[in-house]
């Protein structure tokens, strides 16, 4: 059984213009001990992904399944003990953490709101996960302001790892933090997680972060997955045209590499006016009257690959053994 | 080759911090400089004093800024505000805070063009069509009447760059500006930026930490710690050639991840530059010192001088690398593998 698991999720907000879908019907699921990615641009949905996985901001329609047990429509109370088993670490730590505690007292906090430990075991566990993210024991009595950014984010995953929870959502967990000192998080990322069998889902605009650090990626757009497929496959054979397009436009420092070629135009349409057909099809280059009236479904095309576009197969670019076309 | 800007020995502080220290500097026409670095290195401060834009609280204490022959370091505030906008221009990370979110996307490109052009209101209106056509926005002529709000962060850009090249200046300083952005829209930004750079033969100082676009996008690069420049080559010589030369070039290629390398986490371990910038404040030796795998006694008494390594290549290293290695005295000897 997953750890995690999706069913066509929908959470949106209220705007001026009517409600803007930011998750859309989503579908998948984490294992144990794995790191799922997930990337896109922004506006595309991922950062509500992960708070209403968690239950921080509301699901309209769709369950979520913790360990089999469906969290969706919990109670506040009811909740609690399954909060406890995921946790979130944000982009800015600076504005994540209480200003006026010690960092004592926010990981006290967190300990006492789940009604773990006594005074002295909680003193002890507090200590523990401070060294085990990497900072000084003299940081207990300190506050957050006090802390360079890399520091912060390590108080940020010291708060959510004391509470030892399964699974935690990363959302942009290096992205405000210059190249020198994301290297360090990341491989302290990847520490605890081989050290307590930590399962993550790791959200990022970052598409080498996130080759790196994932084991699986699923790709979004404008509220829906439109690709999902193991580190191996989708890096090197991606399907879906806007999958291409994101990898194409990393800039690169290799020499072989040089200049950009066919980068593509446009933006990401509103999600409160979602296009009518294929949401792609307004920067895409593959586009015909096809998806302009059908929205293509996510469909596996190869073992662990589902890709929701209508010239998956054969692949348009890749050498990839060709396939029989299906009939839709 | 012709230097259009010349910056010497540039010292700016801020109260209680000295934020630029001893800078050297010079962009030649039409080529795009690159200044590299961290936060807190001082590329922005740089930039900014390249432009007499910094905050009241800061103090020029030393050096000169000569811009196409003129000593800008002498000129009244009057002088500068005809020079900038006209012959120096600068975009900014967050277009949104650098627009006025009351008065429409054309309605300030026309006004750029009036205060230093003779234009009547009509003839200004034309031009900031054609300048929204010439950085591609869609339908200019009714984009015109638009405000910021309406339009996406990548348009945002492109309306500043329209006003940044209205006057078609020699010099644009574009301080981070694709670092607000995903990554598509980035790479149609930096490649209208290029273009209107060769269709406008004007020079670019791009200020970013992203060494992906130094390489795409790049001549040279000056790489910026601490508030000095500790390394000035090509940026073919830094990527395709020699390599880096400085241990801090180095660490900071190294531990950039690129996405063609493929390296995953089951098998590699990320490189780390261990400690942070603020480890030498106020130390009288190299800055780098204290994360330098290579650092010697020689390093803690004063800062190594910006000399020459290689042909336009200079590094401000007492032990500068070749190929990019450290050599065995440093005791690390992982090769550096680019890309």
């Amino acid at each position: 059984m997953p750890l995690l698991s999706v069913e066509s999720l929908h959470s949106g907000y209220a705007s001026g213009h009517g409600i803007l879908r930011a998750v859309d019907g989503v579908s998948f699921h984490i294992d144990k001990g794995e790191t799922l990615g997930l990337v896109g641009e922004s506006g595309c949905g991922k950062s509500t992904l992960g708070k209403a996985l968690l239950r921080l901001v509301p699901s309209s329609q769709g369950t979520i399944r913790l360990d089999g047990t469906d969290i969706t429509r919990l109670s506040r109370r009811a909740l609690r003990p399954h909060r406890r088993r995921m946790q979130m670490v944000f982009q800015d730590p600076f504005g994540s953490l209480n200003p006026r505690q010690t960092v004592h007292s926010l990981l006290d906090t967190a300990l006492k709101v789940h009604g773990l430990g006594d005074r002295d075991e909680r003193r002890r566990l507090a200590a523990e996960i401070v060294q085990r993210v990497g900072l000084p024991a003299s940081s207990l009595t300190r506050f957050p302001h006090e802390f360079s950014g890399g520091q912060r984010q390590r108080i940020g995953i010291a708060r959510a790892l004391v509470l030892q929870p399964e699974l935690i959502v990363c959302d942009e967990p290096v992205s405000a933090l210059d190249v020198s000192i994301q290297a360090q998080i990341l491989n302290l990322l990847v520490d605890l997680k081989c050290d307590l069998g930590l399962s993550y889902l790791f959200i990022s605009h970052d598409l080498s972060v996130v080759r790196y650090f994932a084991d699986r990626v699923l790709v979004m757009y404008l509220g829906r997955i439109v690709e999902s497929a193991d580190h191996a496959s989708l890096w090197r054979a991606p399907r879906h045209p806007y999958t291409r397009a994101l990898i194409e436009a990393v800039p690169s420092t290799a020499p072989e590499r040089r200049r950009i070629a066919g980068a593509i135009a446009g933006d990401l349409p509103s999600a409160v006016q979602v296009p009518a057909g294929c949401r792609f099809r307004s920067r895409c280059p593959l586009a015909d009257e096809r998806c302009a009236h059908q929205e293509p479904a996510l469909r596996q095309v190869a073992a662990g690959h589902a890709v929701a576009c209508h010239f998956a197969e054969p692949a348009p670019f890749q050498n990839i053994e060709p396939q029989p076309r299906k009939t839709l | 080759m012709n230097a259009i800007m010349e910056a010497t020995n540039l010292t700016v502080a801020f109260p209680g911090t000295v934020a630029v220290q001893g800078v050297t500097l010079s962009i030649q026409a039409g080529e795009t400089l690159a200044l590299v670095g961290e936060s807190g290195s001082g590329k922005s401060a740089t930039a900014l004093a390249l432009m007499r834009l910094l905050p009241a609280s800061a103090r020029i204490l030393s050096g000169r800024v000569r811009f196409e022959g003129t000593d800008l370091m002498g000129q009244p505030a009057a002088a500068l505000r005809r020079l900038r906008g006209k012959r120096i221009s600068m975009i900014f990370q967050e277009p949104m805070t650098s627009l006025n979110p009351v008065m429409s996307i054309g309605g300030q490109i026309a006004e750029v063009l009036r205060q230093h052009e003779s234009l009547s209101r009509k003839q200004a209106r034309d031009r900031a069509v054609d300048l929204l056509a010439l950085v591609r926005i869609p339908d200019p002529a009714r984009r015109y009447d638009e405000f910021p709000h309406n339009l996406s962060g990548g348009m945002r850009q492109r309306v500043m760059i329209a006003m940044a090249v209205a006057c078609n200046p020699r010099l644009l300083i574009a301080d981070e500006p694709t670092t607000a952005l995903d990554v598509t829209i980035q790479a149609q930004i930096l490649e209208l930026l290029d273009g209107l750079r060769r269709q406008l033969s004007m020079a670019v100082l791009l200020i970013t930490h992203d060494l992906g676009v130094v390489a795409q996008w790049a001549d040279r690069v000056a790489v910026m710690y601490a508030g000095r420049i500790v390394e000035q080559t090509t940026a073919a010589r830094l990527f395709q050639g020699g390599g880096p030369a400085h241990p801090y070039t180095r660490g900071l290629l190294v531990s950039t991840i690129a996405l063609d390398a493929g390296k995953h986490y089951r098998h590699a371990r990320l490189h780390e530059i261990p400690g942070t910038i603020a480890d030498a404040a106020g130390a009288p030796g190299c800055a780098f010192a204290p994360r330098c795998p290579g650092a010697h006694s020689d390093c803690l008494h004063r800062p190594p001088p910006l000399e020459e390594v290689g042909p336009g290549h200079l590094a401000a290293c007492f032990a500068p690398l070749s190929n990019g290695r450290l050599s065995s005295s440093h005791g690390d000897d992982d090769a550096l593998a680019l890309g």
